[in-house]
């Protein structure tokens, strides 16, 4: 209350340049990314050194939760070593199969919805109900169809990547910009220039942001379906080490998965920022 | 429909575009719960409109919204089949793809994926132009409104007016005789608008002098703009749409070159003001129904 009074309240609203609040606004965009920077490597490597010294106080029991530095000698150990290499070329052949069947199918599906009202009534119903199945559950029954093959894993994992792509070809077509559309329908398109000139370009934007996701839900289906029974890959691999308490070595796997993720996920955006340059 | 301000357009013999007794009724979709007959829920967005426009005039139609310029504009373009009535366009009903057709919107509608230079050959892809000739027009059309250098940008890269000059490109480059535009430039600032307004009326009174007959049908609720660009005013009022006036214009031409100044002769405000009471005087009577019979002056009420 004592403030109302102040007689340098005047002053203090013309001093607005100097309020700290402001000049925190000015702060350029680089010294920004250097702060961020920062602040998460202070979280990170304080999670870490937590986690450390519960591990080693045993304040939580080292083989169900790990430790940093020996995740870290695993990690050394493990990747380098034959059966990593040989379980990745068997879990990303499969991952790349899926990421390309079901890309292709789902997108092919979700355009025949989205251009056609016939298709779309009769089959578009049974979409939500299929999708909303606990695909993992299916996976038992996949591996008794196929053994224990990688038609297994990928059919597991393209079950679930169909559906995110087909619906989201299917939004994709259906929301394309009614302007645009009428513009092309006066200068003439018709039928196939139509969607290849109009629909399938303005598809792109999302249908992009739909295929990364693609390789997230195939990644998730084919290492699903090697923890269920698989003869190699990642996931067959995640399950041994847990079993036999390694728990190390499964911190190991889990992170060489998110390295490789963010690789193609770097891939992807610059995919698309080269196929989409005129957004902006 | 007779209406004190009409003046005669002489023709001779076939109108380059015959609007006959034509009428347009939507039914809107019933709302959650309302127990509306179909009756109810009819509008009628055009009431039995009648007009001839010869080949090469410039028309403008003017009128607020909900009175119907836009759905004879669509007609025109057979994007919408009339209910009852007919339109004849250059002696044919019209129907959707009709290459000889530039329709330009408020909205500019650029394929933002496409530079500005490809968008303008759209029409002509279809058309089945060469490469070669299609980059040769659409340059040339970009040279024309003023955008020579900004031919490899992007819809998001240029600015509103450079967007509108652009479909304007686009419009005009697959030499159309006729010429539909909903309110072009609507979307644009006072002066950007000025600008594009001189620059399009360049365009059209230069192939106008070389005897080129490129028929406009210009969709806008600005009366200054109207009179300013057209040989012919319509004034349109809505519920039911249809026609309220039909004026002649006779500002001399060519006009591109010092519209600024036209706006402030006597003839201009004079022919102005006629048609914004003939507007105002149905406007300020809601309902006005007996304003279709025409002969009602502003004052009446």
């Amino acid at each position: 209350m004592s403030v109302l009074a102040d007689p340098k309240i005047a002053t203090s609203i013309a001093d607005v340049p100097d309020d700290p609040v402001k000049r925190r606004r000015e702060m350029s965009p680089r010294t920004r990314r250097v702060i961020v920077s920062a602040v998460q490597a202070f979280l990170v490597a304080g999670f870490l050194l937590l986690w450390e010294y519960a591990s080693r106080t045993e304040m939580v029991d080292p083989r169900f939760f790990g430790r940093p530095s020996l995740v870290w000698e695993a990690f050394q150990e493990y990747i380098p070593s034959e059966v990593n290499k040989e379980s990745l070329q068997a879990t990303f052949a499969a991952v790349g199969l899926s990421f390309v069947v079901g890309s292709v199918l789902g997108t092919l599906a979700g355009l025949i919805l989205g251009l056609s009202r016939w298709v779309d009534d009769v089959i578009g119903p049974f979409l939500v109900p299929l999708n909303s199945i606990p695909r993992i559950a299916l996976a038992p029954m996949f591996i008794a169809w196929f053994g224990l093959t990688i038609q297994a894993k990928v059919v597991l994992a393209v079950t679930i990547v169909f559906f995110i792509l087909a619906e989201n070809a299917r939004s994709a077509v259906r929301s394309v910009d009614a302007d645009l559309m009428t513009m092309a329908r006066v200068v003439g398109l018709k039928r196939a220039s139509l969607l290849w000139k109009v629909v399938l370009p303005s598809a792109v934007p999302t249908m992009f942001a739909g295929l990364r996701l693609t390789f997230t839900y195939s990644l998730l289906g084919v290492i699903a379906s090697e923890m269920i029974a698989a003869t190699q890959g990642v996931g067959q691999q995640i399950v041994l080490y847990s079993s036999s308490y390694q728990i190390n070595t499964v911190f190991a796997i889990l992170i060489e998965l998110v390295l490789i993720a963010i690789v193609i996920n770097t891939v992807f955006r610059y995919a698309e920022g080269r196929l989409l340059r005129w957004q902006d | 429909m007779t209406t004190s301000l009409t003046t005669e357009v002489p023709t001779t013999g076939q109108p380059y575009l015959a609007v006959r007794r034509v009428s347009q009724v939507f039914t809107m979709p019933r709302s959650r719960g309302e127990q509306t007959s179909v009756e109810d829920r009819k509008v009628v967005a055009l009431d039995n409109v009648d007009l001839d426009v010869p080949a090469g005039q410039f028309v403008a139609l003017v009128g607020a919204s909900g009175c119907g310029k836009t759905t004879l504009l669509n007609m025109v373009a057979g994007l919408v089949q009339p209910t009852s009535g007919s339109i004849a366009l250059d002696g044919t009903r019209p129907k959707l793809a009709n290459l000889d057709i530039g329709y330009m919107f408020a909205r500019d509608a650029l394929l933002p994926w496409r530079s500005a230079r490809r968008n303008v050959e759209l029409p002509l892809e279809v058309r089945g132009w060469s490469r070669d000739r299609r980059k040769a027009r659409a340059e040339e059309m970009l040279d024309l409104v003023g955008l020579k250098a900004k031919a490899s940008q992007y819809r998001l890269q240029l600015s509103q007016g450079m967007r509108q000059r652009v479909a304007l490109a686009r419009t005009l480059a697959a030499h159309p005789s006729t010429l539909l535009m909903d309110e072009p430039f609507a979307a644009l600032d006072a002066r950007t608008k000025l600008t594009l307004q001189a620059e399009f009326l360049r365009i059209w009174e230069a192939q106008r002098d070389e005897g080129e007959k490129l028929t406009v049908l210009f969709v806008t609720h600005d009366l200054n703009e109207a009179v300013l660009l057209a040989d012919r005013v319509v004034v349109m009022l809505p519920h039911p749409g249809r026609i309220a006036a039909d004026l002649l214009i006779d500002l001399p031409r060519p006009r591109a070159e010092h519209l600024g100044e036209v706006m402030y002769t006597e003839q201009f405000r004079q022919t102005t003001q006629t048609l914004f009471d003939r507007l105002e005087g149905a406007i300020s009577r809601p309902g006005g129904a007996e304003a279709t019979d025409g002969n009602t002056k502003a004052g009446t009420r």
